[in-house]
């Protein structure tokens, strides 16, 4: 074949490829938008295509050879057993590919690992079927108490951010494809995935590690915020409860949480009747022992593990297509009564483990000694519902 | 040994064997169903194994089609969440211990001792053992689904995932114990073809005179006989913890559930070789056959599969690249990674040459081996970038890798295993399988593969993470060329790949019921199964060959000119066949049919549902194992005389013409 | 075919069978009539399977020239010093017991099957054949059990007496000495047959004498006290030395993937390395309801504990003690982890903390959010 002809061949191809990709995928592993994942980008991107060159001279020279020696009534050839010494010069051109592959490879992987540089951390903690994130005390990020969120992970830009991962049930695995690769996330073991992200915008992920059941559901989202719109995001984090006004539709759905919700969901500064604070007790109700804070709950645009969305669809449309001067703004205005997706959260209290399969049926508990996985159905009336949702949208 | 002489007549005539060691009398049948159930020759082994991989192959590919339904649509109904995690589970589980291992295994048994020059394998009554615990194995492991729920843990069954309040059917439990029925099985059968190949080669075949099938077959059961305890070593770590309340993975006690990775993929990356070598050796014996010219490097492609069943070992933790293992770590299995793509390569290209020069003709045998070639280079290319690890961690456990293992398991394994099915089926079945259904099989299976496999490296390089019973529009990009189209090419792929394996069923049907009389030599082939009748007979070669080269056969048939190097024919098969039939050995024994295999492999199951459900039926299993041991042990090889209607001693037992 | 003496053991068999299901059936705790029942059956099996195989010891010509050479027999003896078990198991322990009845066992059925080759044929080779079909499938599965288990209980108890370092150089030792032997069987497969008898023999009775003299000095130090005093169940966090939880103190870790932080005693301050944060801090967070490990680091003079405070168990309760957990005391320059599993998350007036015993003013605050 003439060379140019191959070359037209790999530049056709390689333009077919990419045709045929979705476009603005949100978990596409090829649209680095971080130090991190940039690094592993221009790693494979070169291998890639040295890859598909190898294969197509390969399958161009099978497909050569067939058309070649195709059985022309030509005579039974030469018995050769070999040459050893194409052979030989044949094994050491891949081996040699493969040692250059080697090197940029390893040095990829200790930059990668680098953790002494670390800006802030970020604790993430797996369970079925949700992420948790604590916000250690960070005074230069101005975080003076800790902070706790879940689905969705927010950071600043531009800044090194180090997320220390653990599990409380089975192996999960922490993937945000922009930012970086992934981590697995094991229980009994503390481990190091370092996030960076360049420009604010919302980036998306999924567990990749099989969890069980409802795997599929189990999704998470960073957020990456300007450093005053995270400053914001922080001061709002760190604000008091504010208790809904009297006689409100809010407040009897205070007293609904009072009496369903908080036996496994904490909201901080929450007060019982007799003015002792309402503390959760997740680990007598939950087998993994936590379930999400729900303190500023209006302020993350997902529930459920981020299998939902908080926002409905023109309002999240509104967020997640916002260039990236503007989405910090969008996002710090949080989920307000009109942006409500009512819809899915209205079923998700009538009836949580239809919309998300978890362990939630009693007659399954023996065996985890009455305690469920995920959240369980709870007979709530709609009259209820209708008040709960009310509270929770105080929850600003 | 196989060959056991009948007891010569120094016994006292007043006892006969009989009656001093007991009152069963063997089974002698050599018609009818007991001449299958009772039987010890490799030859029905075989054909029994093959047919049991062949029902599997259909049950896993049913658990395919209904994880391709699911997955055709964003939110699927077709399976809920529970019933695909079982699915996705047993899918991978049964197509690698069910159906591609004992494929494996059918065709080592059936043309080991042929390509060899040997009667039989080494331990007859294990080999029957071994097909016995195989079966009943992988039925025990089916049993689940209609016993509260097959295993739901994924085929790689982590820890502690894998425990009993994560799984809180006895699915898992089932799943260990049957693999762990189904690894007994593969460890005798390993030991049993380790023997024979190594002691019963016939006079003159060195080891570097070995056909390469069976050369890919001795390293794969090496593979087996060191991987299998390992595997072994973790069902009981997972048992005790699941039915005896250990904690080997329970973090709570001190516990590390990375133990249970290692151990899985200790065993799990030379599984992968032990899954794909097989088919290496196949289509090496088939690419030089219709290409008219030996292997190209016979001892490259040689040490080089020696080379990867060595690597094998070193390259387990590129499954974990993800799991924390610390940067170096990482790094030295990145390079080990990097390390065994090279031997792998080598064989590729020697393929490649052994065309090159050639007098190509295209059999669908042929095709299929061709096949192979430029599909398995797709799934090797796709392992190398798996080997730069920080690649590796964005595409792990996305669709990328379910593209990568589809493509080197169906692109590689299963061609093999169909370029297998017809080149030797006329030696087996003494039919021809018709050539053009065979074409349309070929086809319809390469586009549907292509089709269902080749869209699954965009999903997963856009993000679609494996393992997901649903996924959602939300995370499916936009365009024409979005993640749906794609999954709903690859739903689309499946069934037209479906449709080709169907072909091969239909030519089966067909050449059955209207059959094409196979000639003695139907491909002008090369080594020494050929040298004998179609299907061969019982004590397989009339004659035992002394081998003088590698492929044999060919030279018994041509002879290479002195001046002009080329090849002319000096005498035709049914020459060569007339005359071994000549000179017919007089005296040959073959070991004797035995009830003791099936019943002792019966036992095993028992013992293992008495694990889960009551422990007094494993005690009742235990007693048939040691009744079935015991009986084994007392029988010789070769049944007394007064079994056998003919009971003349020292003549020839079992010849049927 | 089904000889006098197969019915009868099949008809105890098959009854004891029964009576095994009935009493499963009428008695809810099985306990000695188990035992008992499934011994039965099983030397009911044993039995019946011997008469089917050897037609209850008979051959089928009435007429068999028996030779008259008998063999010598060990069994005579054999079952003697299993009576004589037996009768001294009755008066001393039950394991002696035991073992006389599966001596006896075990000589007899020899005895047996001894007794009825040497008249299964006037061919004495024949005889032994026979012998040895009958018997060599149990006997040498249970003479290698029985190897196996002398071999590792008396290498086990070598290395519960040998201190750590010292087991690690035998264990090397051994290894060596075992690959030695193994490859001089393999390079010169020609050996006298003695010599290797003497090498095996050597290795048996090496391994058996440091069995035994191992099992007579006792496990080592640390062992015996751990086994006569759980310090667990002593914890005490005081400042000065526990009797019993101080007694055996652990400085070796191996679980630093698993850290979520260190906690360092350095010139007379308490701070906290948390990886990925430079500074040393001076409050660590733990999530809620996790296992957490951390480790303890002492780098000042002298020994001290690591205190942690886990607040009141039932918030409440205003007058219950605060739960606490702690180290042992750790002299300078020893570590060790301290595992954390806090199921409240902090608050206001229920805060949690990490101090040394004695001194509460040098502290680290846990929050738990």
């Amino acid at each position: 074949m003439h060379k140019t002809l191959k070359s037209a061949v790999v530049v056709f191809v390689g333009s077919l490829v990419a045709a045929s990709c979705a476009t603005n995928a949100p978990q596409d592993t090829w649209q680095p938008k971080g130090p991190n994942a940039k690094l592993i980008d221009d790693l494979q991107q070169p291998v890639f295509a040295v890859a598909g060159i190898i294969g197509l001279i390969v399958a161009a020279a099978v497909t050569y050879t067939v058309i070649k020696y195709r059985d022309r009534g030509q005579p039974i050839p030469e018995q050769t057993h070999g040459k050893p010494a194409l052979e030989i010069t044949l094994t050491v051109i891949p081996a040699l590919i493969l040692a250059v592959v080697a090197v940029f490879t390893f040095g990829a992987i200790f930059k990668l690992a680098k953790t002494d540089d670390t800006e802030m951390i970020i604790n993430v903690t797996g369970q079925q079927w949700w992420w948790e994130y604590d916000y250690p005390v960070q005074n230069e990020f101005g975080i003076t108490s800790p902070i706790i969120s879940s689905g969705q992970l927010v950071m600043p830009v531009g800044t090194k951010v180090l997320l220390r991962e653990t599990s409380r049930d089975v192996i999960h695995s922490y993937w945000i494809p922009a930012l970086n690769g992934k981590r697995d996330a094991v229980p009994g073991r503390v481990q190091t995935l370092r996030l960076e992200a360049d420009e604010p915008g919302i980036y998306a992920g999924q567990c990749t590690e099989f969890c069980g059941l409802s795997h599929a559901n189990m999704r998470m989202e960073a957020v990456a915020l300007s450093k005053e719109d995270f400053a914001k995001w922080v001061a709002n984090q760190q604000a008091p409860y504010v208790v809904p006004a009297k006689d409100s539709l809010a407040q009897q759905g205070e007293t609904v949480f009072l009496n369903q919700c908080v036996r496994c969901h904490q909201v901080n500064g929450l007060m019982r009747a007799d003015g002792t604070p309402a503390i959760a007790a997740p680990d007598e109700n939950v087998w993994s022992g936590a379930a999400p804070n729900l303190s500023h709950l209006m302020s993350r645009n997902t529930f459920a593990g981020a299998a939902f969305d908080l926002l409905s669809k023109k309002c999240r449309d509104e967020v997640w297509g916002a260039p990236s001067n503007v989405v910090g703004a969008k996002y710090l205005a949080g989920v307000t009564e009109d942006c409500l997706n009512q819809k899915d959260l209205r079923a998700w209290l009538r009836n949580a483990p239809e919309m998300k399969p978890m362990y939630a049926n009693p007659a399954d508990l023996e065996i985890s000694n009455g305690k469920y996985r995920g959240m369980p159905y709870l007979a709530l009336s709609e009259d209820d519902i209708n008040k709960l949702v009310a509270y929770l949208l105080t929850l600003k | 040994m196989a060959i056991i002489e009948r007891p010569a007549p120094t016994v006292p005539a007043v006892v006969t064997p009989t009656s001093t060691y007991g009152v069963l009398k063997r089974p002698v049948s050599a018609t009818g169903w007991r001449s299958w159930v009772f039987t010890v020759d490799h030859k029905k082994i075989g054909i029994m194994y093959g047919a049991t991989a062949m029902f599997f192959f259909i049950v896993g590919g049913v658990e395919a089609l209904l994880i391709r339904l699911q997955l055709a649509a964003p939110n699927g109904k077709v399976l809920n969440a529970d019933l695909y995690n079982q699915m996705f589970t047993m899918h991978a589980t049964t197509m690698v211990f069910l159906f591609v291992m004992p494929m494996a295994a059918a065709f080592a048994n059936y043309f080991v001792p042929l390509q060899i020059g040997a009667r039989d394998v080494a331990f007859p009554r294990l080999n029957a053992f071994s097909f016995w615990a195989l079966l009943f194995g992988g039925i025990f492991l089916n049993l689940a689904w209609f016993l509260g729920g097959a295993a739901d843990g994924g085929w790689f069954m982590y820890a502690p995932n894998s425990g009993p309040v994560f799984s809180p059917t006895n699915g898992v439990d089932f799943w260990a114990l049957g693999l762990q029925i189904t690894g007994i099985a593969s460890l005798a059968g390993a030991i049993n073809l380790i023997i024979t190949v190594l002691n019963m080669r016939a006079p003159g075949m060195s080891l570097m005179k070995m056909p390469i099938f069976t050369w890919m077959i001795t390293v794969v059961q090496f593979l087996l006989l060191f991987a299998v305890p390992v595997i072994t070593v973790a069902l009981f770590l997972l048992s005790f913890q699941r039915n005896f309340g250990a904690r080997f993975f329970d973090v709570a006690a001190g516990a590390d559930p990375l133990l249970w990775q290692h151990l899985f993929w200790i065993f799990g990356h030379p599984e992968v070789y032990i899954l794909i070598l097989p088919s290496f050796g196949i289509i090496s014996e088939v690419l030089p056959v219709f290409s008219r010219k030996p292997l190209f490097g016979y001892p490259f492609v040689v040490f080089s599969g020696a080379a990867i069943g060595f690597v094998g070992w070193g390259v387990w933790a590129h499954h974990m690249f993800a799991s924390g293992l610390g940067p170096v770590s990482v790094a030295v299995f990145s390079l080990t990674t990097m390390a065994i793509a090279v031997p792998t390569g080598v064989k590729i290209i020697n393929w490649t040459l052994t065309m090159w020069g050639g007098k190509l003709w295209f059999t669908t045998a042929m095709k299929f081996a061709i096949g192979l070639i430029v599909l398995f280079t797709v799934g090797g290319l796709s392992g190398v970038t798996h080997s730069v690890a920080p690649s590796d961690t964005q595409q792990t456990d996305t669709y990328y890798i379910v593209a990568h293992f589809h493509y080197v398991l169906f692109g590689g394994a299963v061609l093999g295993i169909f370029s297998g099915f017809y080149y030797w089926w006329p030696k087996v079945f003494g039919k021809m399988l018709n050539e053009k259904l065979g074409s349309w099989n070929f086809w319809l299976m390469i586009i549907g593969l292509n089709l269902t496999f080749g869209p699954m490296h965009i999903l997963g390089l856009q993000g679609q993470p494996r393992r997901m019973y649903r996924w959602t529009e939300a995370r499916a990009g936009e365009g024409f060329f979005n993640l749906a189209f794609w999954n709903m090419i690859a739903s689309i792929g499946s069934f037209i790949l479906t449709t080709g394996i169907l072909m091969f069923l239909i030519n089966v049907w067909v050449t059955w019921r209207n059959p094409k009389k196979a000639p003695l030599d139907p491909w002008d082939a090369r080594s020494l199964e050929w040298m004998t009748t179609n299907p061969p007979k019982e004590h397989n070669f009339d004659v035992i060959p002394t081998v003088h080269h590698l492929d044999e056969f060919f030279h018994r048939k041509y002879e290479e000119d002195a001046t002009t190097h080329t090849m002319k024919q000096v005498a035709t098969a049914e020459e060569l066949m007339a005359e071994q039939e000549r000179n017919a050995d007089k005296h040959i024994h073959m070991p004797s049919p035995s009830y003791w295999p099936i019943v002792l492999a019966f036992a095993l199951p028992i013992i293992t549902f008495g694990i889960i459900y009551s422990y007094l039926i494993s005690v009742v299993g235990g007693v048939i194992v040691l009744f079935a041991a015991y009986g084994w042990a007392l029988e010789s090889s070769t049944a007394p005389d007064s079994d056998f209607e003919n009971n003349t001693p020292g003549t020839a037992l079992a010849i049927h013409d | 075919m089904f000889s006098t003496g197969f019915k009868y053991f099949f008809g105890v068999t098959v009854l004891s069978v029964v009576a095994l299901v009935m009493s499963v059936a009428l008695f809810k705790n099985l306990a000695l009539i188990g035992v008992a029942i499934t011994f039965l059956i099983a030397a009911g099996a044993l039995l019946t399977g011997l008469a089917i195989i050897t037609s209850d010891g008979t051959t089928r010509d009435a007429n068999v020239q028996t030779s008259d050479m008998t063999t010598q027999s060990l069994w005579p003896l054999v079952t003697g010093i299993g009576t004589v078990f037996l009768a001294l198991g009755l008066v001393t322990s039950s394991i002696v017991f035991f073992g006389g009845v599966v001596v006896l066992l075990a000589a007899l059925s020899e005895w047996m099957i001894q007794a009825w080759s040497e008249r299964a044929s006037s061919d004495a080779s024949h005889n032994a054949e026979a012998r040895k079909r009958l018997l060599n499938p149990i006997e040498f599965p249970v003479l290698a059990a029985l190897g196996l288990g002398v071999v590792i209980f008396a290498f086990s108890r070598i290395m519960l007496t040998v201190d750590k370092s010292t087991g690690a150089v035998l264990f090397i030792v051994v290894g060596t000495l075992v690959l030695v032997a193994g490859t001089l069987f393999a390079i010169k497969p020609n050996m006298k047959r003695s010599v290797g008898a003497a090498i095996c023999a050597l290795g048996a009775i090496g391994i058996i004498a440091g069995g035994v003299a191992s099992a007579v000095s006792g496990e080592r130090e640390e062992l015996a006290l751990a086994a006569e005093e759980g310090h667990f169940t002593h914890k005490e966090c005081g400042p000065e030395e526990s009797e019993y939880f101080d007694k055996l103190k652990e400085e070796t870790l191996s679980l630093r993937s698993a850290v979520s932080a260190t906690i360092i005693y350095q010139d007379g301050e308490l701070i906290a390395k948390i990886q990925g944060l430079n500074k040393p801090q001076k409050s660590i967070t733990v999530p809620r309801s996790n296992a957490t490990n951390i480790i303890f680091r002492n780098a000042t003079e002298g020994e001290f504990r690591l205190v942690v405070d886990l607040g009141k168990p039932k918030t409440e309760d205003k007058d219950s003690d605060h739960d606490v957990d702690c180290t042992q005391l750790i002299e300078t320059g020893g570590e060790q982890s301290l595992t954390l599993k806090i199921p409240k998350s902090s608050s206001a007036d229920n805060h949690y903390k990490l101090f040394i015993a004695g001194a509460e003013d040098k502290q680290i605050i846990v929050v738990v959010p």
